[in-house]
């Protein structure tokens, strides 16, 4: 064998979106005039933060709690404990991973004092569009992994969401969690393990 | 006999950021292989998976939801205006006790009416509280305004209602010092 050839292709992929652009180069620049903003009492400036962060939020609640309602009562939250705190925010990290540690300890809580509901949108109405039933399907698929995603370990389960829906370095996530890089690389070692034994090989089998 | 390599290194392994080392024991060892192929494998079902989008009017309303939340919660958070009120009812217990002893004391029901505006004229109350300014100057500098007048300016509506039942409060028992 001349190499190894099982590496995984998305790895390298380019994040997308303003939590990727802010990784790039710590605090982004448009951020951090709206925190000062925010300082001086501008709401304004707060808000654009929530434009701005809003859907990257919203997307990690719903990963945790898989369900519409609770990933959007538990996104507010976790803006609106980032308002009280934002005095705190020194800016040594990128905004969204000092949000994204706000909505992992928010979800763990949502998570600890409720049980999952699993509602989800609906997603099963007929659509006679080309390609509707491709999409069906699709959604199926992804309804299975976000299944199987929330059924991992408490551990394994964030390390996911965040290394790979949110594209963060495994030190970010390390930051994140309070582990070490070792374990976080072990632990999302261990949850793609699971995902696969759970899923088979495509998640549609 | 063979040594396998830690499961943070296999995560390595199949990130294609392994040591040479690494590389090649997972190269050598059918058992480690199996299993950076299964991350590889679960990482792409991982992927695969989307968030379902919510309805298109979903952002706007959600961002002044939150709006709304961040406005109720800066009329009410004491840290804004906790200090001011500190140093205004610190500066309450001073008008008590420069105030002429009791007897020649107004009664409270008399006191002029409260407003959120400082410059009322008629507000012999307020104009006591700004001429003393700086009783508590820690307190002033702790809320972040230069003179008390400044504090007080700044409070909304509902701040100013709990700073003047503060007042009432504290002048009533003023009375008795």
């Amino acid at each position: 064998m001349s190499d190894l050839t099982w590496t995984l292709p998305v790895r390298l992929a380019a994040a997308s979106g303003p939590a990727a652009a802010g990784r790039a180069a710590g605090l982004r620049e448009d951020d951090r005039e709206a925190l000062e903003a925010c300082r001086r009492g501008d709401r304004e400036a707060f808000d654009r933060l929530v434009e701005r962060y809003q859907r990257d939020v919203y997307r990690l609640c719903y990963r945790y709690l898989n369900n519409h309602e609770d990933a959007s009562d538990t996104a507010q939250e976790v803006f609106l404990k980032a308002y009280r705190a934002i005095g705190s925010f020194r800016g040594d990290s990128a905004f969204s991973t000092w949000l994204y540690r706000i909505a992992v300890n928010t979800c763990l809580n949502f998570r600890a004092g409720r049980k999952p509901v699993g509602q989800e949108l609906p997603e099963a109405i007929v659509d006679p569009r080309p390609g509707a039933q491709s999409r069906v399907e699709s959604d199926e698929r992804s309804r299975r992994v976000r299944e199987a995603v929330s059924r991992l370990p408490e551990k394994q389960r964030a390390t996911v969401i965040l290394k790979v829906y949110h594209d963060l370095t495994h030190e970010e996530v390390a930051g994140i969690l309070g582990a070490t890089v070792g374990t976080v690389k072990a632990n999302l070692f261990h949850a793609l393990g699971n995902l696969r034994k759970t899923l088979g090989s495509k998640a549609g089998e | 006999m063979l040594e396998h390599v830690r499961d943070d290194e296999l995560m390595d392994a199949a990130e294609g950021t392994a040591s040479a080392g690494v590389r090649r024991h997972v190269q050598a060892c059918a058992a480690c292989r199996e299993r950076v192929a299964e991350a590889a494998t679960g990482w792409d079902l991982a992927r695969a998976a989307d968030v379902p989008e919510p309805p298109p009017l979903f952002w706007d309303a959600f961002r002044r939801q939150v709006g709304r939340r961040v406005g109720s919660e800066r009329r009410l958070r004491p840290a804004v205006w906790a200090p001011a009120l500190a140093a205004a009812a610190a500066a309450a217990i001073a008008i008590g006790m420069l105030a002429p002893r009791p007897g020649t004391v107004q009664p409270v029901s008399t006191l002029p009416a409260w407003s959120a505006s400082l410059t009322g004229g008629d507000d012999t109350g307020l104009a006591q509280l700004a001429a003393l300014d700086v009783a508590e100057p820690d307190a002033v500098a702790t809320a972040g305004c230069r003179r008390l007048a400044e504090c007080l300016s700044g409070l909304s509506d509902e701040e100013t209602m709990a700073l003047a039942e503060v007042l009432r409060d504290e002048l009533q028992a003023g009375g008795d010092l």
